[in-house]
């Protein structure tokens, strides 16, 4: 093996002694990444901690990230998710796991005016934990459904993650985004079976209701869902109109929110103080994870990996299905260790010629790395997702409820993954249409 | 030093529910402006961008003091005493690594900065300084943070107990 | 840890870009690190980090002043306070700005501004210039009524004045949302490289297109070397790379060139897409509208701003 594979297997074995012993993974990061400045390549090269902070803590797509926060922290003072799941409850409370099915399709739906796995988690996470939580599903069950339904935001259009490879090679991202239509539908069905089996095979974990109401009465009781769908509207038709972009999308959703809430009479400065503290915690500890990455992507990036990789595998000399394989292999341990988007920008400049050279459709491959980067947000030791509901979880919450309450539906995305290597025509029939 | 501590954060929740009306009323301000009066507001964007740096160093220190900088917690509350202590330690040694460089480097981009008197590229031309020198302050705080905690852990391994 | 001085002796240079393979720029990137391989016999070697792998393109001059990276091939646009003589190139409508001329005047310009730098930073050379195209969601004349209250993306900076000179409104919006913002009606315009608007499928959502024969053209991509690494490597390496630096010029050039016209002679065309060439009075009166636009820029600069604009052929 060529030695300047070490430094990256030396990084990734430190990090996770550091995370093992609970250093807070934005700063482990960052003290990887100043060791290998010092190590492999110059104690000059440290400077760039303050330019990557500085860029990620100013980036113009992350700016939703505080916004779609301050929103969800709204909506939970103003008890408009609790009226939501209250409803959600009447309709559903007879099957167990039905609430946990409900807020998957509630991630999908929202997906459509998010880009982002985060935005997805901090806008409708936080809710739907407290609320499942609430109603007494099992830390680990309610944990495990939103931290993996965050993912959906960014399979289903739009797409950050889409964007970002799309960018990357040159290819449409209109066709990309309509690429991803039919795996995202898919991925929210096999979300929505997990949670009906789960409920199924540990029912202590899903209570049910035992009301029993007639359907009027249900009716009348989801009056107070109103609230929340008219947010969710004014956000879907800011987008979709043109008003907003995704980003600026979150900030109608903070207008829509405080207006409905100061109108129903449930907001007053306290509490909008109180959701500002709130959100302002949770952006400053996940833009630092976020930094952290990006910082610690660099000083891989630096020792050269990327090229040593990529040489390996290209050098393998494999038919264009065998190189496919190597490659997402690659990319769920890769996924294990770095954020999601650092890996497709470590890669994807590299293993494009090979691609091309073996006649790979390039569309195909990026739902492929997409549905490989959801993966990633998922998995432990990094796992994005984890972090970010971690942070916003009531303190009873463990890493390793949220860990174990995952793990079930990353066979989905797993079996998903097969399915879409065996039949490229579930994600390229779509586009073909255009 | 705890006082010290809660009034720095009180402090910062104040300056960080500012930044947050900000950040929301300039990207309002940018929607509407170009949507109701195709009048696009790029600098309102821009000082969105910036209160959300000033946000996230402003509330970093808060955020390492109520141990809200997330982490795997496997090991957390499983021991006591010594053990504990020394865990703490070298968890907050490891976190003084990265402040500290984040708070010299950060300082001297902000002095080179305020000496060249670079500004952001854009409508708002930001000066630089005013960007790169709350970052500085805002480590400044991370190393405060820390060098208590692991000033706490130290005085509970004489066996003292200094309200943690 | 090593002093700058031995880094580079021992050390083949990173060179960062936010080119990739197959993409018209890497070819150049890749002209350059050839030739300066083989110039200087193997003794300054650059390893290419392709598509903001190592540093995005945002932070690239800045790491470079720092010392961080070695060396890059970057944009103008992002740090302009760093380097304000960049603007100069950077706004639309000087006269001697055109792919003949360019090669002829690159050389007293790249020294003007080495000698006026206050960073860490060789410029080594500027090669490419870039002629812009106006896309439209909706369908265009040919004249100067098609910007008129255009809600148009733009990257800021430089670009916002000479945009709003010409009548559009300049709109912040994140470069990863511009084809979403055009596909919603968020934004009606941009304006980009004839390669760029095929390449990022602009016309999937923006299929109406202007072509602007004179002025609107600028320089926008720098070669760049740490000063230290600069100063450490000999008179002789140095001298063979500055002319490498003049060199890549003309290439560049040559291929920007023929990847324009490949563009409207075969791309255009097999997309359906036929472009509105403005007129010859109109592009005149277009000029008439940048002209004040160039008043400011100078004026930053000063003296040196003074002896830029003589040589750009701005009055
Ligand atoms: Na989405
Ligand atoms: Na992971």
């Amino acid at each position: 093996m060529d030695a300047s594979i070490y430094p990256s297997l030396i990084l990734s074995g430190f990090l996770l002694v550091l995370l093992l012993l609970g250093v807070p993974i934005a700063f482990a990061l960052c003290f990887l990444g100043i060791a290998a400045c010092f190590l492999w390549i110059s104690s000059g090269a440290i400077i760039q901690i303050v330019q990557t902070f500085y860029d990620t803590c100013t980036s113009d797509i992350l700016l939703c990230l505080p916004l779609f926060l301050f929103m969800a922290e709204v909506v939970v003072v103003a008890g408009i998710g609790k009226d939501l799941f209250n409803s959600v409850k009447i309709w559903t409370g007879r099957v167990r796991g039905g609430v946990a099915a409900a807020t998957v399709i509630g991630c999908g739906m929202f997906a459509a005016v998010s880009g982002s796995s985060t935005a997805t988690i901090a806008a409708v996470g936080v809710i739907a934990l407290m609320e499942m939580l609430r109603l007494g599903y099992k830390k680990s069950f309610a944990s495990g459904t939103v931290g993996v339904s965050g993912t959906l935001g960014v399979m289903i259009p739009p797409s950050i993650i889409m964007i970002l490879y799309g960018a990357l090679a040159d290819e449409s991202i209109g066709k990309l985004f309509v690429a991803g239509v039919v795996p995202g539908i898919l991925m929210t069905l096999g979300f929505v079976i997990v949670t009906l089996i789960q409920g199924y095979l540990r029912p202590a974990s899903a209570p049910i209701s035992t009301e029993s109401l007639t359907f009027a009465q249900k009716v009348r009781l989801s009056r107070s869902v109103v609230p929340f769908v008219l947010i969710f509207l004014v956000m879907f038709f800011a987008f979709y109109t043109g008003i907003a972009t995704p980003t600026e999308v979150a900030a109608m959703g903070v207008l829509a929110s405080v207006i409905i809430g100061l109108a129903m009479g449930r907001l007053n400065l306290a509490k909008l103080f109180e959701a500002t503290k709130r959100a302002g915690l949770t952006t400053a500890f996940v833009l630092f994870i976020i930094a952290g990455a990006k910082f610690f992507t660099f000083t891989v990036s630096a020792t050269g990996v990327s090229d040593l990789i990529t040489h390996g595998i290209t050098g393998l000399g494999l038919g264009p299905t065998a190189l496919v394989l190597v490659m997402m292999a690659l990319y769920l341990v890769m996924g294990c260790f770095i954020d999601p988007a650092g890996m497709l920008t470590l890669t994807i400049p590299f293993f494009l010629p090979a691609l091309v050279a073996a006649k790979v459709d390039l569309i195909w491959f990026g739902v492929l790395a997409t549905l490989l980067s959801e993966i990633g947000y998922c998995t432990p030791p990094f796992g994005f997702n984890l972090f970010v509901l971690k942070g916003v979880a009531p303190s009873d919450v463990s890493m390793s409820h949220i860990v174990k309450g995952v793990m079930p539906f990353l066979i989905v995305d797993l079996v998903l993954l097969i399915l879409l290597i065996l039949f490229p025509g579930l994600v390229l029939w779509l586009p073909s249409k255009m | 030093m705890h006082n010290i501590i809660q009034g720095i954060n009180r402090v910062a929740d104040y300056l960080n529910a500012a930044l947050f009306a900000v950040i929301t009323i300039s990207v309002l301000a940018a929607v509407f402006g170009r949507y109701l009066f195709r009048y696009p507001l790029p600098a309102a964007m821009e000082l969105a961008y910036f209160a959300m740096l000033w946000c996230a160093f402003i509330k970093t220190g808060q955020a390492l003091y109520e141990d809200r900088h997330i982490g795997m917690e496997l090991l957390k509350n499983r021991f006591r005493g010594a053990a504990d202590a020394t865990i703490g330690i070298v968890i907050n040694a490891v976190i003084l690594v990265p402040s500290t460089y984040l708070g010299i480097f950060a300082g001297k981009m902000a002095w080179e900065a305020w000496d060249f008197g670079w500004k952001t590229s854009g409508e708002l031309a930001m000066p630089k300084c005013a960007l790169y020198g709350l970052m500085a302050l805002g480590s400044y705080y991370l190393i405060l943070v820390t060098g208590y905690k692991i000033w706490s852990y130290l005085a509970a391994f004489r066996g003292k107990n200094h309200g943690r | 840890p090593m002093s700058g001085e031995a880094w580079a002796q021992s050390r083949t240079l990173k060179l960062a870009t936010l080119y990739s393979p197959g993409q018209d720029l890497y070819k150049t990137v890749q002209y350059f690190v050839d030739e300066v391989a083989k110039r200087t016999k193997g003794e300054v070697k650059m390893k290419i980090f392709p598509g903001n792998s190592l540093v995005p393109a945002k932070q690239a001059l800045s790491s470079v002043h720092n010392g961080v990276i070695e060396a890059a091939f970057v944009p103008g646009a992002y740090e302009q306070s760093l380097w304000p003589l960049t603007g100069m190139l950077m706004t639309f409508g000087a006269p001697n700005i055109t792919y003949a001329k360019w090669r002829t005047i690159h050389d007293p310009i790249r020294d003007i501004m080495n000698k006026h730098l206050n960073i860490n930073v060789v410029i080594v050379s500027m090669p490419h210039v870039l002629q812009y195209l106006f896309y439209a969601k909706a369908p265009v004349t040919g004249t100067l009524k098609d910007f008129h209250n255009s809600l148009v993306r733009s990257a800021g900076g430089a670009y916002d004045a000479s945009f709003k000179a010409l009548g559009c409104a300049p709109v912040k919006i994140p470069a990863s949302e511009t084809y979403m913002a055009l596909q919603k009606g968020t934004i009606d315009s941009g304006w980009n490289i004839y390669s760029r608007y095929v390449g990022a499928k602009l016309y999937e959502v923006a299929p109406h297109v202007v072509i602007i024969p004179k002025g609107m053209i600028i320089c926008g991509q720098y070669f760049i070397i740490n000063k230290k690494v600069w100063e450490s490597l000999s008179a002789k390496n140095r001298q063979a790379i500055m002319s490498v630096g003049s060199q890549v010029v003309a290439f560049t050039n040559d291929d920007s060139a023929a990847s324009d016209k490949a563009v409207l002679d075969k791309a255009l065309p097999a997309l359906k897409i036929q472009p509105k060439i403005m007129s010859q009075a109109v592009n005149e009166e277009l000029l008439k509208k940048l002209a004040p636009t160039w008043g400011p820029v100078i004026q930053k600069n000063g003296k040196v701003g003074l002896e830029l604009a003589k040589i750009l052929g701005v009055r």
